[in-house]
């Protein structure tokens, strides 16, 4: 599925089949989750895509070809490629362990190509073990919806009243987390979105209502998802 | 995306701490591929076929995914 120009649907289309540079893997995709930050590339909100461009960034595949160089893996393993794609490993950031900022950063689905498709190529250095526990389309959220919802939570603390703004597919993997570590949970979701927030109870929430108004206790910490302004004020208030 | 309103100063007293987060590095994905299954963490998901995809990013938008929406290449 191509994205040719920002705003205009993605088109079905054959493209030739990729190969692996050195350090790649060739993956044949099984599954691929869809996130928000999709639809801000969709939508032209981030502004610097390659074109054209497969979107998507959640992705479990199987290894199908191994380029030159690469070590550790092999023919038929599972594994999964998140958003960061490649990093230098060499800039001030990557050398202070923020290669999540690294200057020369390259981002599935964004400035490489990623996994709407049948087959897509990713560094093998990028490339994650999947657990066993987890199917194909299981494990895909993980890898965004998880992984960086994850590093937001570790940005909490470890205060017991966790609030989570805007209850999507990040919020309903960390409310998980947050209840096995034996925090509270509080879920805040669009207005009257009464099904969300049955949702968010149903995974362990104690307490789940409108994003805008107050909270039944004053919060320990809150995560923002949603991509709204008057979230951030209403949720220090 | 929107703009963030003002705010009284007051609201960020007592050391608050406001703070953006951003990509991942892959130590925070070992980390969390590891907690994962110890939770264990369940992903409630909504599969479409890959030529979906359009479809997908509509319900998304809609607020109509509950959890994540997935799509299966095959």
């Amino acid at each position: 599925m191509l994205l040719e120009r920002a705003t205009t649907p993605l088109r079905l289309t054959e493209l030739p089949t990729p190969e692996p540079g050195p350090g790649e893997v060739r993956l044949d995709v099984a599954a691929c989750a869809v996130c928000r930050t999709d639809l801000h590339v969709v939508d032209g909100e981030l502004t610097e895509p390659k074109l054209p461009l497969i979107v998507g960034h959640q992705i479990v595949g199987r290894v199908g070809a191994i380029g030159s160089g690469v070590d550790g893996l092999h023919v038929g393993d599972r594994v999964g490629v998140p958003w960061l794609a490649y990093v230098d490993g060499t800039c001030e950031q990557c050398r202070a362990g923020r290669e999540n900022l690294c200057v020369n950063a390259r981002f599935t689905g964004y400035t490489v190509d990623g996994g709407y498709a049948e087959q897509t190529v990713a560094r093998a250095d990028a490339c994650l073990r999947i657990p066993e526990r987890y199917s194909d389309v299981e494990a895909a959220p993980l890898l965004c919806a998880g992984l960086i919802g994850y590093r937001a939570y570790r940005f909490t603390g470890d205060g017991p009243r966790l609030g989570l703004y805007g209850f999507g597919d990040a919020a309903h993997i960390l409310t998980q987390v947050a209840r096995h570590q034996g925090r509270r949970v509080f879920a805040f979701t669009r207005a009257n979105d009464a099904e969300t927030q049955r949702f968010a109870l149903s995974l362990g929430a104690e307490w789940a209502g409108d994003a805008l108004g107050p909270s039944p206790e004053p919060l320990d910490a809150a995560i923002i998802f949603a991509p709204v302004g008057e979230l951030v004020p209403a949720a220090l208030t | 995306m929107s703009d963030i309103p003002s705010f009284p100063y007051a609201v960020l007293w007592q050391e608050r701490v406001l703070r953006s987060v951003a990509n991942l590095t892959r130590n925070d994905a070992t980390e969390f591929l590891r907690i994962a299954p110890q939770v264990p963490v369940r992903t409630a998901i909504e599969v479409l076929p890959l030529a979906a995809a359009n479809d997908a990013l509509a319900s998304l938008r809609a607020g109509r995914v509950h959890g994540a929406a997935v799509l299966a290449a095959r």
